[in-house]
């Protein structure tokens, strides 16, 4: 699996789609999203993890998110426990992957791997 | 050796800092400097979190929300004990905004806490927060809270032997080496 982290508006989703393109992965973009949506649905922060490691070990996934957490610790207390869900569960697919990717300015630095 | 670990919310930075004390200071005295201060449910909740993550590594608690510079780390046997602060934006926001706080000195009273503590220590690490990238416009007190946290995050940079930025659990190296 590889995840590629980095803020919003980056070329995250371009740099995965240029890695599927060359190893016929799939693309799950958006991880903090879904973490969102699920945490509005009512889903648990380790039930999320299960489900989205699950998707990871299905093999040749590529996961991109956001890097969400480098601002002010938000007022909303729903704000704070998505940041908080995101970045526990964005810790643990980083220890899954085989490589990580760090991408500022459509410039991908690889971190791991 | 002074080491300054900082990241996001949420990401590794705490497990990564308390492994690396461990590892510096191997069978050396530790001390863990505690800086929240419980105010309410939520951070007492993290307070314990960040208790059970410590139980069982032999550190010694000492809670200090203010006043860095009050801190006493004593040798023992001729021997620096190491410790692990935890962390710069707690405290930052402690002196700031607290009745009793250093306010408008903030900056110079935790700096110069920092810097004894680096005296009386053989191994430092100090962990602080990057609270500076979402772009939204704050007011008044919150974009000081910015300004004063920054401007530690650089006095912390240019004293440590090493500075690292820890993303998603994955350690990068901003100045000197990963140890």
């Amino acid at each position: 699996m590889i995840l590629i982290i980095g803020g919003a508006f980056q070329g995250k989703s371009a740099f995965a789609k240029s890695l599927a393109d060359g190893c016929g992965g799939q693309v799950f973009a958006g991880v903090h999203q879904y973490i969102r949506q699920a945490l509005l649905d009512g889903m648990e922060k380790e039930e999320i993890e299960r489900e989205l490691l699950s998707r990871a070990a299905a093999g040749n996934m590529i996961f991109t998110a956001d890097e969400i957490g480098y601002g002010i610790v938000p007022l909303d207390p729903f704000e704070r426990k998505w940041r908080e869900a995101a970045g526990r569960i964005l810790c643990r697919l980083a220890a899954e992957a085989g490589e990580v990717y760090r991408v500022v300015a459509g410039i991908p630095q690889k971190i791991k791997g | 050796m002074f080491v300054t670990v900082t990241g996001g919310s949420g990401s590794g930075k705490s497990a990564y800092s308390e492994d690396l004390l461990l590892r510096l200071s191997g069978n050396g005295k530790r001390y863990y400097i505690a800086t929240m201060y419980p105010y309410d449910d939520e951070s007492r909740k993290r307070i314990a979190r960040h208790r059970d993550m410590r139980r069982g590594k032999g550190f010694e608690t000492v809670e200090c929300p203010l006043g860095l510079k009050e801190v006493e780390l004593p040798a023992s046997g001729g021997e620096k004990p190491s410790a692990l602060l935890e962390c710069m934006s707690n405290l930052a926001a402690n002196e700031l905004y607290m009745e009793e706080g250093a306010k408008d000195r903030a900056v110079q009273e935790i700096f110069s806490g920092i810097r004894r503590l680096a005296g009386q220590t053989e191994h430092l690490v100090v962990v602080t927060n990057e609270v500076f990238s979402d772009g939204i416009a704050y007011e008044e007190s919150t974009k000081e809270y910015q300004r004063i946290l920054g401007e530690l995050n650089q006095k912390l940079a240019s004293l440590s032997d090493s500075f690292v930025e820890v993303v998603y659990g994955i350690p990068l190296c901003r100045k000197g080496e990963l140890l």
